[in-house]
């Protein structure tokens, strides 16, 4: 176990900036997530830290200690790839003792490693047979035991989990995040999927186009998205945004969408934007669809003209035509609106979030 | 859009970058592991092409060996001579029939390879028979065949009571020309079948499901579909086999030498005739240097149209997500929310049916496209296997039964005396010994040894540089040097053995293994790294990083994790370095001068030389012994040999 520290991490092919400028302390046996879309950079800012690439400015540290200039053998990480890069020619188990043969190491510590890995993982039956005879999930359970065995200091994962279908995505989620409770071991995720991040991390950072856009526990960036980006990415279905008018009245922020009048206290954006609100007239509200719910149970309000239901089983996601805006929002699935109707969605201050439409800054 | 904060940090990042800014180093490892191909190649076809440039501005006197720089004079005394201008045109003209006929024939072949047919994996192996057979073979046979008096085309028509004479088919000079084309097509055809059928191989089937819904009939669909989707590959096959077809030789020289006359002198025979019948080294030079200008421009617009640009392959290696994310920024947020709820229903038409009645009914149409198709199969199985087997037959007779008058085509009694001719000289009795028999089993090991050593020193040397190509792919310097090395495959190899022979002299490798050797590297070392490179693509970069992770140093991950890994890859270069090294011909006979180092090739070609009655039944043995090898190789290895041509030519 070891913490990490990137430091000012700057990465460079050819004159495009993959990662820039990047900035994050990982706490020893923290489970931190990269999250953005493909591109962001993210896989980049991982193989720094392997030692895969070799930054172009800034520094990698294991426990404080400079390892930037280190081989990735030299650094006590292991690393499960995205297609598992399980070598073919050899057996799982061959596979697995792999990286404790080329250190070296005494035959009866590397039985009992392989044996503990092999325990862990449930693939004592399979320790003999070739990648190729082996399912996917089987297979990414090989390429995880490969990674543990030899009890590295940091494990790095690069979306270890795409590969695999659905149903098996969400099984072996969970048994990742038991494995690593168990284990204690710093790891660094790598991910496009928010949900799977949402569910892994201790802390999520949410990267964009090389740079870092916020980096804090999962609920806290969904709760709290510092920006329009974090905003749009983190949560499914996309928060719902609009293109508002702004005014400052009697201690309350008067926002006008089309024919609707939506008054939020003023409490609802922080105190260091106060200042910003004196010369702005437009802003960017943001309500996610889960808390536009159909009644009239909240105070904030929208009305509108029901065109698409989708039942999705536990809620049932409506797409309402709100001033030629199209919003979603939910409902009971046994109350749905049938398309044509006329509904009223409600929504609690509490849950608006307002963004500077210049930049995207949350306000 | 001004934003003085983001701009604020923007400048104090840039500031700390400079004082963080690390050393940007160059990786200089795959060069490192291509430079003894590099060199290789270099000192092998880069300095002998130098060579044959400088000899062709020079006069030679080979006797007192004095050289007199003459410039351009013998390009300028060559090129307005009718034999040269006549030649050029020979050579033009086989290039374009050849190039046509054999371009329709593949395909014609690949899409019957590509229908459902009992027996089809038989016949995909089959028709590689002809390609796998040495040229010289090829001649040996096909002359004989067209054999003026006891050949088999005469023996057959006469049999059949068409002609009541033999006909001299090789004597009239358009028939010998047009015959020698022919026999080409017959040896190059499965090669383009082969590469097409792979593709079509590739083809989503969707397409053309896509296109039945749409209504289009299977001629239609051909057109369509099919070729639109082959375009690339038919493109490299063009192109490849005009190349080859300029530098054919060895077929002139087993079944016309040129004749009669000079109807088929075509231009790398005047070269070769020029250099070492008339020994006019300079002038040879010359003749052969001018053909490497048309090879020259093929392979510039082969890489033109293979290579993807510089720009695009930059574009290609940086995600096309880094722009595009960063400019989905606020603005196209705030464009989304103003896109309009869509209600476009009634502006689509409805259209009427189709009627597009089939011409036939269909139950006829299937059962003539039945008959169609087994008509098809025989005729390619024939087509490849009957010559083959005709050699076999004739192996198999007596020497007095071949040279029957008049000519026929029925066998006499088979009979196994000429293998004990050629394999065991010593202990047959009856019958004539001819010298040149003796030396089969000789030529046969020579032929063994050289493609032993070729191929393992092909295999070593270009899987080494095709893994750095394959995983340096963007250095520039690397790009560079690829490209001089697909270059280099590009230009014919005519022109490098003038030069190879005149430096052999002075370092005493005319007639020795090793020279061969040498000489057969600069024909196959490019193709071998080229095919490496186009397997290894293929293999996923995340192997060699998990090595690295697990311990591996760099040299270790490509010894313990690539090569084992690329087994299949290194098989399909291996048969192909042999096949090349056991099939060669015209370097084998300039550089070889004694029975101590010719390979099987020449010995045949010896055969021809001095041909007497009593030969005719060893030559056909030797020849069937030459092309067993390379025929079992292609039969078995099949599969292997086409998905490497393919990943060897086709991935840029």
């Amino acid at each position: 176990m070891a913490s990490v520290t990137l430091q000012h991490l700057v990465k460079q092919f050819r004159g495009v900036c993959a990662v820039n400028g990047l900035d994050i302390a990982i706490a020893q046996g923290e489970f931190l997530t990269l999250l953005g879309p493909s591109g962001c950079g993210k896989s980049t800012a991982l193989a720094c830290v392997a030692g895969l690439e070799k930054p172009s400015a800034g520094a990698v540290l294991f426990d404080q200690r400079d390892v930037t200039e280190l081989e990735p053998h030299q650094r006590n990480i292991a690393l499960v790839f995205q297609d598992f890069a399980l070598y073919p020619h050899m057996s799982v188990r061959e596979n697995i003792s792999f990286g404790l043969r080329q250190k070296k190491l005494d035959a009866k510590i590397i039985t009992t490693q392989v044996t503990a890995a092999a325990e862990m993982l449930d693939l004592g039956t399979l320790l003999d047979r070739r990648p190729s005879e082996l399912s996917g999930g089987q297979r990414q359970r090989v390429a995880v035991g490969r990674a543990i065995v030899r009890n590295p200091a940091v494990l790095l994962m690069d979306e270890p989990l795409s590969n695999l279908d659905a149903g098996l995505r969400v099984k072996t989620r969970t048994e990742i995040k038991r494995l690593q409770r168990e284990l204690g071991t710093t790891t660094v995720f790598v991910t496009h999927d928010q949900e799977e991040a949402m569910v892994l991390s201790d802390r999520v950072a949410v990267m964009r186009a090389g740079e870092l856009q916020q980096i804090g526990p999962p609920m806290e960036v969904y709760r709290r998205p510092a920006n329009l980006f974090v905003a749009g990415f983190i949560g499914s279905p996309t928060m719902n945004f609009f293109n508002v008018d702004v005014a400052r009245q009697d201690g309350k922020l008067l926002c006008a969408l089309g024919a609707h009048r939506i008054e939020l206290p003023i409490d609802t954006v922080s105190a260091g934007s106060m200042q910003w609100f004196a010369q702005a007239r437009h802003a960017i509200l943001g309500v996610r669809p889960t808390d536009l719910v159909a009644g009239s149970g909240s105070k904030l309000r929208l009305d509108g003209e029901v065109f698409l239901v989708e039942p999705i089983g536990p809620i049932c996601y409506l797409n309402v035509d709100v001033g030629g805006q199209a919003v979603k929002g939910v409902c009971e699935p046994d109350r749905a609106p049938a398309p044509g109707e006329r509904i009223t969605l409600s929504f609690p201050a509490s849950r608006v979030h307002v963004f500077d439409p210049n930049g995207g800054r949350r306000l | 859009m001004a934003n003085t904060l983001l701009d604020k940090v923007s400048t104090d990042a840039a500031l700390e970058m400079a004082v963080l800014q690390r050393h940007e180093r160059r990786d200089w490892f795959p060069f490192f592991l291509s430079l003894p191909a590099l060199l290789v190649v270099f000192l092998i076809i880069g300095v002998p092409l130098v060579y044959s440039v400088v000899l062709s501005l020079h006069r030679i006197n080979i006797l007192t060996n004095r050289w007199i720089f003459v410039g351009l004079d013998n390009y300028l005394q060559i090129l307005p001579q009718a034999e040269f201008i006549s030649a050029l045109e020979r050579t033009a003209y086989f290039a374009a029939i050849t190039v046509a006929v054999g371009l329709v024939l593949g395909v014609a072949m690949a899409l019957v390879l590509n229908m459902n047919f009992p027996g089809r994996g038989l016949l995909r192996g089959v028709v590689l028979i002809p390609w796998a057979m040495a040229p010289v073979t090829v001649g040996v046979l096909w002359g004989w065949i067209f054999d003026g008096s006891y050949g088999a085309l005469n023996g057959l028509l006469l049999d059949l009571g068409l002609i009541d004479r033999p006909i001299h088919w090789l004597g009239d000079g358009t028939a010998a020309f047009n015959l020698v084309a022919l026999v080409y097509v017959w040896n190059q055809a499965p090669l383009t079948a082969l590469l097409v059928l792979a593709n079509l191989q590739s083809m989503p089937e969707n397409l053309h499901k896509a296109a039945r819904i749409d209504g289009a009939g299977g001629l239609r669909r051909f057109f369509s579909i099919t070729l639109p989707w082959l375009r690339p590959v038919l493109l490299l096959i063009l192109i490849l086999t005009t190349i080859n077809s300029i530098m054919a030789f060895d077929l002139f020289w087993t079944m016309t030498r040129g004749g009669p006359g000079s109807a088929t002198t075509v231009f790398s025979w005047l070269g070769y005739s020029y250099a070492f019948q008339f020994l006019r080294f300079a002038e040879g030079a010359a003749i052969l240097y001018v053909l490497t200008v048309p090879c020259l421009l093929l392979a510039w617009a082969y890489s033109r149209w293979f290579f993807p640009s510089v720009e695009s392959q930059r574009a290609a290696a940086v995600s096309p997500d880094f722009t595009r994310t960063g400019r989905r920024d606020v603005e196209s947020l705030v464009d989304e929310l103003g896109a309009k709820i869509g209600t476009s229903r009634e502006s689509l038409a409805r259209l009427p049916l189709s009627d597009r009645s089939p011409m036939l009914p269909p139950r006829l149409r299937r059962t003539l496209g039945r008959i169609a198709l087994a008509f098809a199969v025989v005729a390619i199985f024939i087509w490849s296997v009957g010559p083959f087997l005709w050699l076999v037959v004739m192996s198999l007779q007596k020497s007095a039964d071949l040279v029957r008058t008049p000519p026929t085509v029925i066998p006499g009694p088979l009979t196994l005396v000429n293998y004990r001719f050629v394999l065991f000289p010593q202990g047959v009795a009856d019958g004539q010994s001819s010298v040149q028999a003796t030396r089969v089993p000789l030529g046969i090991v020579n032929s063994l040894i050289v493609g032993v050593c070729v191929t393992v020193v092909n295999l070593v040397l270009g899987s080494i540089a095709g893994y750095a190509y394959s995983r340096a792919a963007r250095s520039r310097l690397m790009r560079g040097t690829l490209w001089a090395l697909m270059l280099t495959r590009m230009t014919p190899s005519l022109a490098l053995i003038l030069p190879f022979f005149l430096v052999f002299k002075t370092l005493n490798l005319i007639d020795t293994r090793t020279g061969l050797v040498i000489a057969y590297c600069s024909l196959i070392l490019p193709l071998a790294i080229w095919m490496m490179k186009g397997y290894l693509d293929g293999l996923p970069p995340n192997l060699e990083k998990a090595a690295l992770v697990d311990g591996c140093t760099r040299l270790q991950a490509i010894r313990k994790i690539v090569l084992p890994v690329a087994r299949p890859g290194l098989v399909a270069t291996g048969i192909f370095c042999f096949l090349v090294s056991w099939n060669e011909f015209i370097f084998a006979l300039i550089l070889t001068g004694t029975p101590a180092s010719q390979t099987i090739p020449v010995t045949i070609a010896g055969f021809l030389v001095q041909l007497r009655f009593y030969d005719y039944g060893p030559m056909f043995a030797a020849s069937v012994l030459a092309v067993i090898p390379p025929v079992i190789i292609a039969l078995a290895f099949q599969r292997y040999l086409v998905r490497g041509m393919l990943s060897g030519s086709l991935k840029g």
